[in-house]
């Protein structure tokens, strides 16, 4: 992706899941599919996050398409349309999703790895992640210095720093972090850091979509479209 | 009225002009130049900035009509304003008569300035508060349940009337006292004059009082009427999924999408319609007056 | 009269629940400054550690300085210009003054968002850039309408007789306005400072877009910290705010007179 007719436009940071998570009180074994957010048991306890291209991507995998190259734009607006019954809210930051957990408001949503974890082993909040078996989006953070920029050593120590282990290290067990996009950064972990083993697992790595870059028209179509579905949900 | 208006008002714009151009001319600056240059992009394809491709087109527009969506989300938040703004004055005027005209002194000026106190205190942590109050085995429900006999579900949170619970709480301030400011200059010895020569309570609240605090009534319907027609933020945490409103979509144009045209363009819509309603409702009021 | 009488204690009763309405939330959220739990979660556990890791935290600190420093100057400022105004478009007559009074609704009437972006791209266009000065050049602008239409309100209950038997008696304009206009519409003046004083302070979209990672108000940093995780240190620092400004209001209470006694 960074890598484009030869030339170096980018060095990846760190990349995450736009996966599954649930309230752990709701379930006596976590679901492995995605089904399950369609479940009528769980009708009022879903959500989902106010964000159209996410939305879009998640309707593709539910109907089993490639989030990057969306044929049956129908399928998707069908399986999202047949969701909105479920959904108690849209969600937007992290703090609302841990919110709703914490006052058990919710059963199952969409939420994102880096977060997911931070709640379970920092907040002690009881939320597990899900990656289902039908796949999950992914998505890679990257550090780019503009053209015509003044101060490009300066630019270029910051991102040394912002991809070093050590800082890395501290990160993820001080704040609680997605996952490194330097191997190295991510060996310097524990044995059973959440970032190492699950992330890391090659199970994993077979079920996920790397988001590609999306387009202005395909932003604005997805908009239009996750939009409708709000409007038409009253 | 018309007399009056001949006796106080002078003529000229030369003698007010002194009075006048400090405030507009800041309002100017800061605001009317700004909003032109929006009005401007409103009427282009892209923006002009980071060297793109840009076109003048009234495209923008066009989508508003083009898509019932738009419209249909415009008549939902029209008709939340024209709600909010309704409780706000069922709310809000029998307040500022009590404050007014019943409340004497020190306890007066105290509950004055308590009303608006609520202002100072964050708009999110508001809702937030509320989030709390409203929700499934929150602090309405846990209250009530303890002190009715029988059990009931109370779950208001991210609903409509949860949106218009907390709009109603951010504005009803407003009413009360741009109503006190006139009810309080009412004079007293017109009510009485109007009570001895035989008027009922509700005769002199029809004729007398609601008549002469009409500017307060109208100040504060239209302080509270046009922001809440393009709020965003109370319908997205307290709405749920039904905290979709023409304001929410045109943050997301400008946050989302990045279409600042269309954004623009549909918050040029919005601000003529209600321009076109204030212009419409001010004389009527004043007639029902 | 009996019927006065409990008219009248009806009335008191209404306003106390209209405050507990007022202030059910505002009572939250003191409460749950000192919840242990940082999601608001019940039965409450009791702590002071919020106020403690306040105290700790510069960044909210100074922020709320900026804050209020912001909101006093665009109190004093928006409240002499906007009744000045006010003044001038209750007391003349001349063409194109309904278009004046229209243009005081477009800054109340399109979404702050759109306010905040137009004004940081012109701002940067003529040099002003972000900042503190840009901030406050935001917030004089969005409390100007507030305090005309306020302002207005009250006048619109002035006899101009007043004004005029005035002049008749000698007086000259300044004396007018100073010991006849002024006192009747101070009830007015004082209510539009406390509007413009809550738009500023409350204000964050625009600020949003005008601030500079140095120099930010409380609302800006209230909605960082809720991007990142919220914690009841915001809480904490609200219900200060509250009980510091709640004071102060009872304590000025005490010497003037708000009401506009007649």
């Amino acid at each position: 992706m960074l890598n484009h007719d030869g030339k170096v436009y980018g060095v990846p940071w760190v990349w995450g899941l736009t996966a599954l998570a649930i309230n752990e009180k709701s379930f006596d074994k976590p679901p492995t599919s995605i089904a399950e957010m369609w479940d009528p048991a769980h009708k009022g306890r879903v959500v989902i996050r106010d964000d159209a291209v996410e939305a879009v991507q998640f309707g593709a995998i539910a109907s089993g398409q490639n989030i990057n190259d969306i044929k049956d734009m129908d399928a998707v607006k069908t399986k999202l349309t047949s969701l909105m019954p479920q959904i108690k809210t849209f969600w937007s930051s992290e703090n609302d999703w841990n919110q709703m957990v914490a006052s058990n408001q919710i059963d199952i949503g969409t939420y994102w790895s880096g977060s997911a974890d931070r709640a379970k082993t920092h907040f002690k909040l009881p939320v597990s992640l899900v990656i289902p078996q039908e796949g999950a989006v992914a998505w890679l953070d990257a550090f780019s210095i503009p053209a015509g920029s003044k101060n490009v050593a300066g630019a270029e120590a910051f991102i040394n720093y912002m991809i070093d282990p050590k800082f890395y290290v501290e990160w993820v067990t001080k704040v609680g972090a997605p996952v490194s996009a330097n191997t190295k950064a991510v060996e310097a972990l524990p044995e059973d850091a959440f970032n190492r083993k699950v992330m890391g697992s090659p199970e994993v790595a077979k079920r996920i979509q790397f988001q590609a870059p999306v387009t202005d028209e395909q932003r604005e179509k997805y908009l239009a479209l996750w939009q409708e579905l709000k409007v038409n949900v009253k | 009225m018309a007399e009056q208006l001949a006796i106080g008002s002078r003529r000229g714009l030369k003698p007010a002009l002194p009075l006048l151009l400090p405030a507009y001319l800041w309002l100017t600056v800061a605001i009317f130049l700004p909003l032109s240059a929006m009005v401007f992009f409103s009427f282009m394809t892209d923006l002009p900035l980071a060297g793109k491709e840009w076109a003048f087109t009234l495209g923008n527009y066009a989508t508003f009509f083009s898509q019932s969506l738009y419209l249909t989300l415009l008549l939902a938040s029209l008709r939340l304003g024209l709600e909010v703004t309704l409780w706000c004055v069922v709310i809000g005027y029998p307040a500022a008569y009590v404050l007014a005209k019943v409340l004497k002194g020190r306890s007066r000026e105290a509950i004055f300035l308590l009303v608006i106190l609520p202002f100072w205190s964050n708009g999110l942590v508001r809702i937030f508060s509320w989030a709390m109050v409203l929700r499934e085995g929150g602090i309405l429900d846990t209250a009530l349940n303890a002190v009715l006999p029988f059990k009931i579900n109370i779950d208001l949170m991210y609903s409509y009337p949860a949106v218009i619970i907390g709009l109603v709480h951010s504005y009803v301030p407003y009413m009360v006292l741009t109503c006190y400011l006139t009810l309080q200059a009412i004079d007293d010895s017109l009510i009485e004059a109007g009570r001895s020569l035989g008027a009922s309570r509700l005769q002199v609240l029809k004729r007398v009082i609601i008549p002469l605090s009409m500017p307060g009534l109208i100040a504060g319907a239209a302080l509270i009427f046009v922001p809440v027609v393009g709020s965003f933020m109370e319908p997205r945490i307290l709405g749920g999924r039904t905290g979709t409103f023409y304001g929410t979509v045109i943050e997301d144009q400008f946050v989302a999408v990045f279409n600042w045209p269309l954004g623009a363009a549909l918050s040029f819509i919005l601000l003529a319609v209600v321009l076109i309603i204030l212009g419409l409702a001010a004389p009527v009021l004043r007639r029902a007056a | 009269m009996a019927t006065t009488r409990i008219l009248e204690w009806v009335g008191r009763i209404y306003i106390v629940l209209l405050l507990a309405f007022l202030y059910l939330p505002i009572i939250i959220m003191a409460l749950m400054s000192f919840n242990a739990s940082p999601f608001y979660q019940l039965p409450l556990e009791w702590t002071t550690d919020w106020y403690a890791s306040l105290w700790q935290n510069d960044q909210l600190i100074a922020a709320t300085w900026n804050s209020i420093e912001i909101a006093v100057i665009t109190t004093i400022i928006s409240t002499v210009l906007g009744s000045m105004a006010s003044l001038a478009l209750y007391r003349y007559e001349f063409r194109g003054k309904k278009f004046l009074q229209a243009l005081l609704f477009p800054p109340i009437a399109i979404p702050w968002l759109i306010t905040g972006t137009a004004m940081l791209i012109f701002f940067f266009g003529i040099g002003i850039g972000r900042g503190l000065v840009a901030i406050l050049l935001g917030h004089v602008a969005l409390a100007l309408p507030y305090v005309i239409v306020v302002v207005s309100a009250r006048l619109q209950t002035f006899a101009p007789e007043l004004e005029e038997a005035a002049r008749s008696l000698g007086a000259n304009q300044w004396q007018v306005t100073n010991r006849v206009t002024l006192p009747w519409i101070m009830p007015g003046v004082i209510a539009g400072g406390l509007f413009a004083f809550a738009v500023s302070f409350d204000q964050f979209v625009v600020s949003y877009f005008l601030s500079t990672p140095g120099q930010t108000t409380l609302p800006v940093e209230i909605y960082a910290a809720i991007r990142k995780g919220f914690t009841p240190e915001i809480n904490a620092v609200s219900t200060i705010i509250i009980v510091v400004s709640m004071a102060l209001m009872l304590l000025t209470a005490r010497f003037f007179k708000f009401g506009g006694e007649k």
